[in-house]
């Protein structure tokens, strides 16, 4: 198992911003399972979340600031880039937009209704297998070229969303372990796994061990799933997570609202108050 | 346009230091700003800094402010705080530190920062104006650390009271030891501090309230964040290194060497600056009188300690090489060590006459160049020379927001006057000058802007940090040490209009 984890080494401390941009990548299971009981449509929400906290994030002021590269990569009838760019290529160029209905507190103890316009990036899509080693080995592509020019910058994050086997576990657990050796001065990249199923049941989530995990492909996406470094652990557990010193980013069996805590926690160095 | 392109890219924001504070009576304590300023983040212009700083002598306050830039717009809420803080009525500021109640006092400065959002928002196209919208329309607030402080009235000004919130540090370096205000140690940092908000139902967060004695010989640094993150750094890790800093900070501050300073912070491998807007404002504390008796002994005792030893404690910062170079050669701190060594070397160079004509036809290019560069119709300079008076080497930003089209520039004794010019399209104005003075005794007094003459004058608002000059506004400046306008400087000053 450890042979996996270089163990994640550094200091995790760096702020991102234009100096010292960011970059995450997300790998978006788009694989013919994903149709069963909405994962897709629950994913695809989950990833459009992320983006839109990460847009709001960057702003200063009024405008979006160049603080981080986001990238969504697809993976079933073919390995895809959906997203890809600069935040502030990737605010303006959104798919649609949704009018939502909202009740907030209007300040005064009562609620008030307001419509806001919510841009989307990803369609929920399902076709096909579960091709995760070309994934994993098109985010190697962006993330080593990235760090190149990098260096000074929180290490990259990535983070996996997936339902089921990859369709080769051997060579994906290789492009895992090649992915992570990636690093900046302040990191070696941070992969983390969040494994959906739709159906319901415990999960588990952040494991320091794989002795709670039944089968044998979760115990694959744990030996995936980067260490948390002991500087994010109170960030994990502000996003709601309950993380421990050599917990796994990986949370199998995750419900809609774990994945939303997954992704936060994953881009909460991009989203981070300054 | 070397000139202009100079001077845009030190446009920091920089409100001087006013006066220090008031007529005091002989040997009372008197607060002295030393230095005052924002800096933003690296690669970042002036206008996307999220630090606010102000202060006021006729009221004795200074407030400094950091806008956290994942809220709604917080650059315009940190500086509203600040004005509002420093400007803000006597009886308004005496209740506000008397019942502790913030609350009351913040309402004001909610509903004006909830104009001022919505007025940008109807500007606002595009994919910026959906989120911004989004935003604003879900109650988002504005948030800020915020730290303000005044002289206690009917004290024998030696009580300072102070409003704080979140992570901006209030340093307290005298005799007996350095204390920091709430923070103390740098694990006490993290990325969610407490704040004001611009909304109540969100402000969950109290600030403190607590009073600090001061005496003659302290001195008091407001600094945001992420340079109070690294002086607490270097107290903890390396204490030499911290006093000279310290030392530094306190004698010879500039807004040149400040800003080389946290160039070389924010690359230094093993103590470094973390990406953040910075503000910081030093002020001492000396008894009235004793200044000026200081500055004459020191006209005539040349074994005074020199600033050159001062700058060479920080080798640690810059490279020894040029530091050596900058003391030894250049005594005057105000010029980039790198044009220092480059001013040496040409000085050892033969002029060969290849090199000559060589120069020769460059400077004609030059001036061909510079020629048909005033001719250009997009961009204008106006060389001025005049005599404004403000603290050597510091900068003066104006950057106009008002909705009618304005001119510059025309200076008068002691004052710079803004224009109505209705037949350009013009919607800034941004105007920078500098000193050089005549008399180099005179170099680091504190020449300051009178905000109660600068209120006088209708400064009507703040944005962005930036004073808004209401047209045909006068705004005098003012010698605090001679307590009365002086004409001792000379100014030159240029002047760039966009279309």
């Amino acid at each position: 198992m450890n042979e996996i984890i270089k163990s994640t080494q550094g200091q995790y401390s760096r702020r991102i911003g234009t100096d010292r941009p960011g970059l995450i990548l997300i790998l978006l299971d788009q694989s013919l399972s994903m149709e069963d009981n909405d994962k897709a449509k629950n994913a695809a929400l989950a990833v459009n979340r992320v983006i839109y906290e990460i847009v709001k994030s960057s702003q200063s002021g009024t405008e979006i600031k160049d603080r981080c590269f986001v990238g969504v990569i697809g993976y079933g009838a073919t390995v895809t880039p959906i997203v890809g760019g600069m935040i502030a290529k990737v605010a303006s160029e959104y798919l649609g937009v949704e009018h939502l209905i909202q009740k907030i507190s209007d300040g005064a103890g009562g609620l008030v209704e307001i419509e806001i316009e919510q841009p989307y990036w990803v369609l929920p899509t399902h076709e096909n297998g579960t091709p995760m080693t070309e994934a994993l080995a098109k985010a190697y592509q962006i993330a080593y070229d990235w760090t190149l020019k990098n260096q000074e910058s929180f290490p990259p994050v990535v983070i996996n969303i997936t339902d089921g086997e990859p369709n080769d576990e051997v060579s994906a657990k290789k492009a895992a372990k090649k992915l992570m050796e990636i690093e900046t001065r302040d990191g070696n990249l941070l992969l983390f796994n969040a494994h959906i199923s739709g159906l319901p049941g415990a999960s588990v989530i952040l494991p320091s061990s794989n002795s709670q995990l039944s089968n044998s492909y979760a115990k694959l996406l744990f030996e995936m799933s980067s260490v948390i470094p002991d500087s994010l652990i109170n960030t994990a557990k502000e996003s709601g997570l309950p993380a421990e010193t050599n917990g796994r980013g990986f949370i199998f069996n995750a419900d809609t609202d774990n994945l939303i805590k997954l992704l936060t926690f994953g881009s909460s160095q991009f989203s981070a108050k300054r | 346009m070397t000139v202009v392109a100079t001077s845009f890219a030190q446009l920091w924001k920089i409100r001087l230091g006013e006066a220090s504070l008031g007529i005091n009576i002989m040997n009372s304590i008197i607060a002295k700003p030393l230095f005052m300023c924002t800096l933003p983040k690296e690669s970042e212009d002036v206008g996307n800094c999220q630090d606010a700083c102000a202060s006021d002598n006729e009221f004795k306050r200074f407030a400094i402010a950091d806008g956290v830039t994942k809220s709604l717009l917080p650059g315009q809420w940190a500086n509203l705080l600040v004005t509002y803080f420093t400007r803000g009525q006597q009886q308004i500021i005496d209740q506000l530190f008397k019942t502790q109640n913030w609350q009351e006092w913040i309402t004001p400065i909610q509903e004006k920062w909830k104009i001022e959002a919505s007025m940008l928002l109807n500007e606002l196209k595009g994919a910026n104006g959906i989120y911004t919208r989004n935003r604003y329309v879900q109650r988002e607030p504005a948030a800020s650390t915020f730290i303000g402080i005044r002289e206690k009235p009917n004290t024998n000004q030696d009580i300072w009271e102070v409003m704080l919130i979140g992570d901006s540090c209030l340093f307290h370096i005298s005799e007996e030891g350095h204390k920091s205000y709430l923070i103390s140690k740098t694990s006490e940092f993290d990325s969610r501090p407490q704040a004001l908000t611009s909304y109540m139902s969100t402000s969950l967060h109290q600030p403190e309230f607590f009073e600090i004695k001061v005496k003659e010989g302290d001195y008091l640094f407001l600094v945001t964040d992420a340079f109070a993150k690294w002086l607490l750094l270097l107290k903890e890790q390396d204490s030499e290194k911290y006093g000279s800093l310290i030392s530094f900070l306190t004698k010879n501050t500039s807004l040149t060497t400040f800003e080389k300073i946290v160039a070389s912070g924010r690359h230094h491998p093993q103590f470094m600056i973390e990406s953040d807007d910075i503000g910081l404002i030093v002020i001492s504390f000396i008894r009235q009188g004793v200044f000026e008796r200081q500055k004459q002994k020191k006209k005539k005792d040349d074994k005074s300690p020199s600033p050159h030893l001062h700058i060479q404690s920080l080798s640690w910062l810059y490279p020894p090489e040029k530091i050596q170079v900058l003391s030894d050669e250049y005594p005057d701190l105000n010029v980039a060590p790198t044009q220092k060594l480059e001013l040496k070397k040409s000085r050892n160079t033969i002029l060969r006459p290849a090199k000559i004509i060589v120069i020769i036809i460059f400077a004609a290019i030059i001036s061909i160049g510079l020629w048909l560069y005033s001719y250009l119709p997009t961009l204008k300079t106006f060389p001025v020379t005049d005599s404004l008076i403000i603290p050597a080497e510091t900068q003066i930003y104006f950057s106009t927001h008002l909705d009618s089209p304005i001119l510059l520039l025309t200076t008068s004794d002691y004052s710079v006057s803004v224009i109505d010019d209705s037949d350009h399209n013009w919607t800034y104005i941004f105007f920078s000058a500098w000193v050089m003075c005549q008399d180099q005794n005179i170099k680091h007094s504190i020449l300051t802007f009178d905000n109660a003459q600068l209120a006088q004058a209708s400064l009507s608002n703040i944005l962005n940090g930036t004073a808004i000059i209401p047209k045909g506004a006068v705004l005098p400046v003012f010698d605090q040490q001679k307590n009365r306008n002086q004409n001792f400087c000379k100014v030159s000053s240029y002047g760039y209009v966009p279309r």
